[in-house]
């Protein structure tokens, strides 16, 4: 038994070892500690709070950044998105804020959130930074825009935000329960 | 039934089986840590923190463990491990399972949503290979009854 156990430790330190070497190298190595902010809903509440009590036109203001974005990307010089709820969710919607469907035409066409357009991620990270500002010109910089996709282990809707934030949208926001969520709280869907 | 479990022919078979599964399984993931820490993520089972360090160390121990069942090094601690891996995804396989969870298996494909069919297929082929780890683990360095007859039987005769 103590020969067992001394294999099994020998076993897992040393390929252990191995892989954090090779995560080190390698060029699609990953961060040791995940990154929490990519999943956190933690500012949901406060930030829609904080909306709550300044009111805004969500499409066309100009002058200040809409939300409270805590997160200032200093390396890529960006407003990283912010996570929000379902509650969150649906007040912008109610305020007219710009929903983007980030998955695949046929996924969007079987049905999406109401008057959500869809920039299908897929594609849209395929395109040059020229291409990407083309598709997005006739949106507000500093208006509010919400990505979402299926919901669940769907990361399109992320993927798509930072995406659109690091092209300078500074009021970009991922609603992580996506269109499942939304259409099971039977909030208004197009099909 | 313990004479045939511990043929050493059927042992090396069962061992090459297990450990071809494992180099199966853990070379997709060798190399896509993200997609890999993503699957592990969406079962819920884990605090974050701990999420990307298990999606780095996790594909080269099943690696190096199937190479070790291959090989016949370490024959107890590798069949050990397996024991300890598929028991840890089979529990979190029943448990996604359990809770309605939308998940990507991340067993062999890091590709896909798993349906909840997909989810049974994997339990029932992890409890088959929980078996075969099982049986290599017992039966591994083990003697057949009559040789250890005889080596009992050498050790009581008088000289």
């Amino acid at each position: 038994m103590k020969k067992t156990l001394k294999e099994i430790l020998i076993i897992f330190i040393g390929s252990s070892i191995l892989a954090l070497i090779v995560n080190a190298v390698s060029p699609k190595g990953i961060p040791l500690v995940m990154d929490m902010n990519r999943y956190s809903t933690e500012n949901s509440d406060k930030m829609m709070t904080e909306f709550k009590n300044n009111p805004t036109d969500t499409a066309s203001n100009k002058e200040k950044p809409l939300m409270n974005r805590p997160h200032w990307n200093e390396n890529e010089k960006f407003y990283e998105p912010q996570n929000i709820k379902l509650n969150f969710a649906k007040l912008l919607y109610d305020k007219n804020a710009l929903f983007i469907d980030g998955r695949v035409e046929e996924d969007y066409k079987a049905g999406h959130i109401k008057n959500a357009i869809n920039i299908s991620y897929v594609d849209f990270h395929k395109l040059t930074k020229d291409q990407k500002l083309e598709v997005l010109k006739k949106y507000n910089k500093d208006g509010i825009i919400v990505c979402y996709c299926k919901g669940g282990d769907c990361e399109l809707s992320i993927d798509l935000a930072y995406d659109i934030a690091k092209l300078g949208y500074n009021s970009m926001n991922i609603y992580l329960g996506g269109y499942k969520e939304w259409e099971d709280a039977g909030f208004p869907v197009d099909k | 039934m313990k004479d045939f479990l511990s043929n050493k022919y059927l042992l090396i078979v069962l061992r090459l089986i297990l450990g071809a599964i494992f180099i199966y399984a853990s070379v997709n993931k060798l190399f896509h840590g993200e997609e890999f820490a993503k699957a592990i993520k969406n079962y819920e089972m884990l605090p974050l923190v701990t999420v990307n360090f298990l999606a780095i160390i996790l594909p080269y121990i099943e690696f190096v463990t199937g190479i070790l069942l291959i090989t016949g090094i370490y024959k107890k601690g590798s069949s050990a491990i397996a024991i300890l891996s598929l028991v840890v995804f089979l529990i979190a396989l029943t448990s996604a399972y359990a809770r309605g969870l939308d998940i990507n298996c991340g067993c062999f494909s890091l590709e896909n949503t798993a349906s909840k069919s997909d989810i049974l297929t994997r339990i029932f082929e992890d409890l088959i290979m929980l078996i075969v780890a099982v049986v290599v683990y017992i039966f591994s360095g083990m003697k057949k009854v009559e040789e250890s007859k005889i080596d009992l039987k050498e050790e009581v005769q008088p000289n």
